[in-house]
């Protein structure tokens, strides 16, 4: 007997883990789970026991419908089944081999995965199962011979392999444009972090600003933000991407030590079946055959499979790991011999770093090759990016050596690291707005308040400044207002702070104690929150163990069975209490439940029963 | 690839070294097929855009060529997107030609038939073609020529123009070159030209564009239509033309909002050829008033965008564009390149500057603290006033007085953007003022005493800046001007730019109002005039000494 009332019995001997991992991975929908016998409705439902089909390889497949063919069949029943489509299939140069020794393994692995039951050695698939597998044909998936004798794609090894020189020199172009791109998501979420939206993916003003900050088109970004997501650069903190602690770690390592990371995370990305596949490729062009090996080996989940295998391709092409999906030399030796193997090729191929600069009238500064990181990352808190390439370009403000000074830099500090990397001097211009901006900065002071009306205060020694402030029709946003020797503001002290900035005032923020302080975001993402998902698993697990259970023969159990059985016209072994004392059994189809009483046909004298409910000791299935 | 003075990037951005010792060599192969977007004084910045391919492979230069180019002097790998990209810009490029056919009839003519069916099928291009004639030939009527090129370059296939021109009607003209002569690069922009067909001429303010115009003139030798921005311009023209060439006052034409004469040579501005009566553009029969040889358009830059409208009717006659930049406010570089012509030849400032025709300026920034009652206002008005409050505060007087003293003897510009400003200055300082206001011979009696020396000091609007030729001012005074755009600033800088006989360096300063919008404006003017390579130095206005 397989049907909802022994899966039931099945699920209430799980453990509490197994339970949940079940629960999450296969109940399709929001349905209320109370019991046992929900839970086993929920996976037989013909949605769920699909998804439960999905993660099955070919040869899982071709078993579970030899089994669903044969109800309580052996393993040596199944391996003939197999052999005899096999020939009924004629004898093709293209029938696959089957690989009957592992048909127990198999077995066991449908029972485990609840699709068949076992007893004694004999395997029988639920009804569900077998009703689903018996659609599949008509929704374009493979019947039960299909499964047992179509031949496994090869790679295609004729298509055209190009130039491998220009493949290489191609795949080092892009993984050092990929690691710079990485490195500027993490500069421009650590200046502003990104939003991701409820349904998924980024908003869209973000989306528009990393494309324009990584220098990348937009349908990349998402790639770029997985990159480094998976190389755990950046996290998510509620709905909103942050750089994570390793990401300044990351920021000081070489490119090719930062391709190392980026690669070695995508390969230990990988499901090891995509691996292997991916590896089994490792010198042949990945063309459309990688799609045509995953169709064929996990025929029920190939669309989210086929997502899988796509999300890693197109992070191999970002990296350099493939060239128009062909891989590289570092992209072959990173699947075979990991990460470090194939950044020692692509070092080779990376422009050499540079220690130097020019400082330019224009306020630009420009590094002819790529800045050594250390001096890149410092320089980046003293001037904006304008173009990262194999020459960086950055750009000097009055805004970017305020917010210098603010981390800690002063004109002397400022004038020694500049004058250290140029090459040329400092240009005059420069040399100015280094000597005003230390000179003014400072002059405004914006500082929060606790346990007032107004959030935050502006002070300034010089008080023509502050009468300027007080009436500048600019900032009539943050309204400030006189009090005493300072101007007071109901707004927080960041956006003060800020639309004094945009006001071009001198402003600088300060905390409590009158220490200036950066107004950066300098946000780290914490560790991932425990999905919600899970927090309801746990509740129906909990739910589950609270209801009657299995075995323990309550009224309320002994009800549910039978309203079950009555639905799914399932003959139970229904023993009943006589007055007497005796208890006799009855093979009975339930047809009815109601009024206290079970109306039911008797299977062995052909006649209708009524029972009452209180006299039903036990039912069990047949 | 070399250690070389190139750094190419795949953002189709090109660095140059300047210091290094290929620098020269590198820079003169590189501008044959970039754009010189940048040029501070270390890294100059070219781009490689679709346009300056095309531009290129106009003048007969192959992608092979280009790419050899960027190896010699590369300092890394040339990305394999950019040698992708210039291979497959570069041939797009001529893969369309527009022809005669036997009869003389044009036609758009391509071998590769896919390209024809789908720039035949596209729905901007279809309109303009009459009957297909065969698999690669379709009839184009005489006046869609000029709009098939615009839309075909739009859509990324440029069409080789080999329909040839109308002769036009002979007219002698030659350059009489006495005591002067054509110098070496503008000899060589008219070869150009004239190897090339149509096309424009790049050169910088005060290094002879009329001249290269006057040389084309001699070459074609045939009735010539000019257009000039304004009336002070044409009368400048028709100056030149009468003292280098062989025209007399009798053979050339103003047709202008004061005068309408049609000769041989006929000059008019844009302004009259797109005012309109009665909603119709009054002054159209000027363009097929004489069989014209030759359209010289000067400061192509400034084409007011009708005026392509009416361009594009003109295909069939000579064209020759003069600009000091490519560079168009609107965007419309496309058109200027599918109408006019590719560019035909370019120099870098710089590098005419080195030559000794124009002469090196150095830029100031003077940055003037507002009393606190002007501050107080400046910050308590709304944001449309506060360019005015800033670039007209009165304290800029003060220190104007202090530069135009400290450069006494001198011929100084003080440029305005304000009339009362204008006014005052020119109060101030007693000296005489010329505005859109002034007539036109009142003004050219003021620029010919500034040019003798009896007006040292003139005090300028708008007007001046644009195609009047100043060639001893030395210092320029920037008092207020417009929002810091490109194209303004390369034309005050061309004031001072013109050869000087007296050997002075030129002096540009700008007065900036500290803490200001006028203060924001002024880093986009310096980008700009740093990008151009110039000197820019920020003085605080205690720093001009009284």
């Amino acid at each position: 007997m397989t049907s909802a009332l022994s899966l039931a019995g099945r699920l209430a001997r799980l453990s509490d883990d197994d339970l949940a991992a079940l629960i999450a991975e296969r109940v399709v929908g929001r349905t209320r789970i109370d019991d046992f016998f929900d839970l086993a409705e929920a996976l037989l439902d013909p949605a769920a026991v699909q998804r439960a089909l999905g993660p099955l390889d070919r040869d899982a497949l071709a078993v579970l419908c030899a089994v669903a063919a044969s109800p309580g069949a052996d393993e040596r029943i199944v391996s003939e089944l197999l052999k005899r489509w096999q020939q009924a299939s004629g004898d093709g140069e293209g029938r696959r081999e089957l690989r009957l020794q592992a048909i127990p393994q198999l077995l066991q692995r449908l029972a485990d995965g609840l699709l068949v039951e076992e007893e004694a050695g004999r395997f029988t698939a639920y009804q569900q199962v077998r009703d689903r597998l018996a659609a599949w044909p008509a929704e374009g998936l493979p019947d039960a011979s299909a499964l047992a004798t179509a031949a496994e794609p090869r790679p295609q090894t004729t298509a055209a392999v190009p130039d491998h020189t220009k493949l290489d020199s191609f795949a080092a172009e892009r993984a050092f444009a990929a690691v710079a791109a990485v490195a500027e998501l993490l500069a421009e979420l650590e200046r502003e972090p990104a939003r991701e939206l409820q349904k998924g993916g980024l908003s869209l003003p973000d989306s528009r600003r990393l494309t324009a900050g990584l220098g990348v088109r937009q349908e990349q970004v998402p790639v770029v933000l997985s990159a480094a997501e998976r190389a755990g650069l950046v996290g998510r903190d509620g709905n909103v991407w942050l750089p994570t602690a390793a990401a300044s770690r990351w920021l000081h390592l070489s490119t090719a030590r930062r391709w190392t990371v980026l690669a070695g995370a995508w390969r230990s990305s990988l499901a090891t079946d995509i691996r292997r596949l991916l590896l089994s490729h490792a010198h042949v062009p990945w063309g459309s055959s990688l799609h045509d090996w995953m169709r064929w080996r996990y025929p029920a989940s190939f669309a989210e499979l086929g997502h899988r295998l796509d999300a890693a391709t197109t992070a191999a092409e970002l990296l350099g790991i493939t060239v128009r999906r062909v891989p590289s030399t570092a992209g072959a030796v990173l699947l075979e011999s990991g990460p470090e193997a194939a950044a020692s090729i692509l070092a080779a191929a990376f422009p050499a770093e540079v220690d130097h600069a020019y400082l330019q009238h224009d306020l630009s500064i420009v590094s002819p090759g790529p800045l050594a990181p250390e001096l890149d990352t410092r320089l980046r808190v003293m001037a904006d990016v304008e173009s990262r390439a194999l020459a960086s370009t950055y750009r000097v403000s009055a805004a970017s050596l305020a917010r210098a000074i603010a981390c800690g830099e002063t004109a002397q500090s400022l004038r020694a690291f500049l004058g250290s990397i140029s090459l040329t001097g400092i240009p005059q211009p420069l040399e100015y707005l280094i000597t005003d901006a230390a000179a003014r900065f400072g002059r405004v002071r914006v500082r929060g308040l606790t346990g007032e009306r107004a959030q935050t205060a502006i002070i300034s020694d010089d008080d023509p400044v502050l009468g300027t402030i007080e009436v500048d029709q600019s900032l009539a946003g943050v309204a400030p207002i006189r009090d005493g020797r300072r101007l007071v503001s109901r707004l927080p002290r960041d956006i003060v702070y800020w639309a004094l900035v945009d006001a071009g005032y001198p402003a600088a923020a300060e905390d409590e104690s009158g220490r200036i302080e950066s107004v950066v975001a300098r946000h780290v993402a914490s560790p991932r929150h425990t999905e919600a998902a899970d927090d309801r698993t746990e509740e129906v697990v909990r739910r589950l163990r609270a209801a009657p259970q299995i075995g323990q023969n309550s009224q309320a159990w002994l009800s549910r069975q039978l309203d079950a059985a009555v639905r799914s016209h399932t003959t139970l072994l229904v023993s009943v209490a006589l007055p007497d004392g005796r208890e006799i059994e009855f093979s009975l189809e339930p047809t009815g439940l109601g009024g206290g009483r079970l109306r039911a046909r008797d299977r062995a004298s052909d006649i209708e029963r009524t029972l009452p409910l209180s006299s039903i000791r036990t039912v069990r299935p047949i | 690839m070399s250690d070389g003075p190139l750094i190419v990037q795949s953002d189709r951005t090109v660095l140059l070294e300047v210091a290094h010792p290929q620098a020269e060599d590198a820079r003169h192969d590189l501008a044959v097929f970039a754009e010189l977007e940048r040029a501070p004084e270390h890294i100059h910045t070219y781009r490689i855009t679709r346009l300056g391919l095309w531009n290129a492979r106009a003048a007969g230069h192959r992608a092979a060529d280009m790419l050899r180019t960027l190896e010699t002097y590369s300092k890394f790998p040339i990305p394999q997107t950019v040698t992708v990209d210039i291979t497959e810009t570069v041939a797009r490029y001529g893969r369309l030609t527009i022809e005669r056919d036997a009869e003389g009839a044009l036609v758009l003519r391509s071998e590769d038939i896919a390209i024809l069916t789908e720039v035949t099928g596209a729905k901007r291009i279809a309109p303009l073609l009459a009957e297909r004639i065969d698999d690669t030939t379709f009839a184009v009527a005489a006046w869609a020529r000029g709009q098939l090129k615009q839309e075909l370059v739009k859509l990324g296939w440029p069409a080789e123009d080999l329909a040839g021109y109308t002769p036009g009607t002979p007219h002698p003209i030659d350059l009489v070159q006495q005591g002067w002569h054509l110098r070496d690069y503008q000899n060589k922009a008219v070869d150009n030209f004239f190897d090339g067909g149509s096309g424009v001429v790049v050169l910088p303010c005060g290094a002879g564009k009329t001249l290269v115009g006057a040389g084309a003139m001699a070459t074609a030798k045939t009735t010539t239509l000019i257009l000039v921005t304004n009336t002070v311009s044409a009368r400048q023209w028709r100056d030149e033309l009468l003292r280098r060439t062989t025209l007399t006052a009798e053979e050339i034409g103003e047709y202008s909002g004061q005068v309408k004469e049609v000769r041989p040579v006929t000059i008019a501005t844009y302004q009259i050829l797109t005012a309109k009566r009665k909603g119709e553009y009054a002054h159209l029969a000027l363009l097929d008033a004489m069989d014209w040889g030759l359209v010289i358009y000067d400061e192509v830059h400034l084409l007011p965008a009708p005026v392509f409208k009416l361009t594009a009717d003109l295909q069939a006659r000579r064209r020759l564009g003069l600009t000091a930049t490519l560079v168009r406010e609107d965007g419309r570089e496309g058109d200027v390149f599918s109408l006019i012509g590719p560019k035909r030849f370019d120099a870098p400032w710089k590098e005419i500057e080195a030559q000794g025709y124009i002469s090196p300026a150095a830029c100031y920034e003077v940055r003037i603290d507002l009393p606190q009652s002007d501050r107080l206002s400046y910050a308590a008005a709304p944001d449309d006033e506060r360019y005015r409050l800033a670039a007209t505060a009165p304290a800029k007087l003060a220190i104007v007085r202090r530069l135009v003293a400290r450069h006494a003897g001198e011929r100084i510009l003080v440029i305005g953007q304000y009339l009362d400003q204008i006014d005052e200055l020119a109060d101030v300082l007693g000296a005489p003022s010329l505005t859109g206001a002034t007539p036109v011979d009142e003004r050219e009696r003021l620029y010919q005493e500034f040019r003798d020396g009896s007006t040292p000091v003139l005090v300028v609007s708008k007007v001046a800046n644009f195609s009047v030729d100043l060639p001893e001012a030395t210092v320029a005074i920037q008092v207020s001007g417009s929002f810091g755009s490109r194209q303004e600033e390369a034309q005050r800088l061309g004031r001072l730019l013109r050869p000087k006989e007296s050997g002075l360096s030129a002096n540009f300063y700008t007065l900036v109002s500290r803490d200001t919008v006028d203060q924001d404006f002024a880093q986009n003017r310096q980008r700009f005039l740093a990008e151009q390579g110039y000197s820019y130095t920020i003085l605080d206005a205690d720093a001009i000494a009284a």
